[in-house]
């Protein structure tokens, strides 16, 4: 099962808000970390989050598990 | 724990760079950005042949900082010194501290007053930034910190630097490793956390 590891920071929380209001993905805490998961392939589209690019491009130093099969300026797709 | 035995720092002194512009570069950072001379030492080269006379001013970059320069008399300027193309065009900069919003603003007010060219305000994780060069080409900075950084980010920090030497210096084949192994692997990591 795909998951992403956001760092609990200001900055990446987008990420976590998207994540609690996407039906297919589910989000609990990790330490520090929120822990984003889903059953099938794990999608974020950036625009939706509301990120600028400059930080939405950083936004993998928490780790995840999985393959990212994509990761462009769009969308974050782990699978 | 504290370690008392430990030597700690208080922030910069002062970051030295060579120019071959010495008109240009008093010009731009005493008028065009404003900063205090502090200081100016001329010198015979130390009696070596291969040490030029020289002389070592200094600007007053705040809070006790400065910005120096060296101007070694009759040498051959070295333009490749200050301000390489491509990405590593910016990774060897000085970024100056500004405390508010009104600050960071009015900097970018005054440098394009001056004629410099400067970038719009880039937001990034923790700072806001304008990005400048000085007449030596010399990648500038003036940074805003838009949030404290705390536990967290420490700890997240000494994962990612931990992930980044087991991926690109001690794992096996690390010439192929990328940076999406180094997520991966951080990821690991933060799966074991309690």
């Amino acid at each position: 099962m795909p998951v992403l590891y956001v760092v609990d920071v200001p900055e990446f929380q987008p990420l976590v808000d998207y994540a609690r209001n996407a039906p297919e993905l589910t989000v609990s805490k990790q330490a520090n970390y929120h822990k984003i998961e889903a059953a099938g392939e794990l999608v974020i589209h950036r625009e939706a989050t509301g990120m600028d690019a400059a930080i939405w491009f950083g936004g993998l130093v928490g780790g995840y598990e999985g393959k990212i099969v994509e990761f462009s300026e769009d969308v974050l797709r782990i699978g | 724990m504290t370690d008392k035995s430990k030597p700690v720092l208080h922030g910069v002194h002062h970051t030295a760079f060579p120019t071959w512009k010495p008109k240009e570069t008093v010009e731009f950072y005493r008028d065009v950005l404003g900063l205090p001379v502090l200081h100016a030492i001329t010198a015979k080269g130390w009696g070596r042949d291969e040490h030029p006379d020289f002389l070592h001013f200094f600007f007053d970059a705040g809070n006790g900082a400065a910005i120096a320069f060296f101007y070694y008399i009759g040498t051959e300027p070295m333009p490749d010194q200050a301000g390489p193309r491509g990405y590593l065009g910016m990774a060897r900069h000085t970024s100056w501290r500004v405390e508010s919003h009104e600050e960071i603003a009015a900097w970018r007010k005054r440098l394009v007053g001056q004629g410099v060219a400067v970038s719009e305000e880039v937001q990034h994780e923790v700072i806001k930034s304008l990005y400048f060069r000085d007449p030596n080409g010399y990648p500038l900075e003036i940074s805003l910190t838009t949030r404290a950084l705390g536990v967290a980010d420490a700890e997240d920090a000494a994962l990612t630097l931990d992930a980044m030497i087991e991926t690109f210096v001690e794992g096996d084949n690390p010439a192929s490793k990328t940076i999406e192994d180094m997520w991966r692997l951080k990821g690991e990591k933060v799966r074991e956390l309690a």
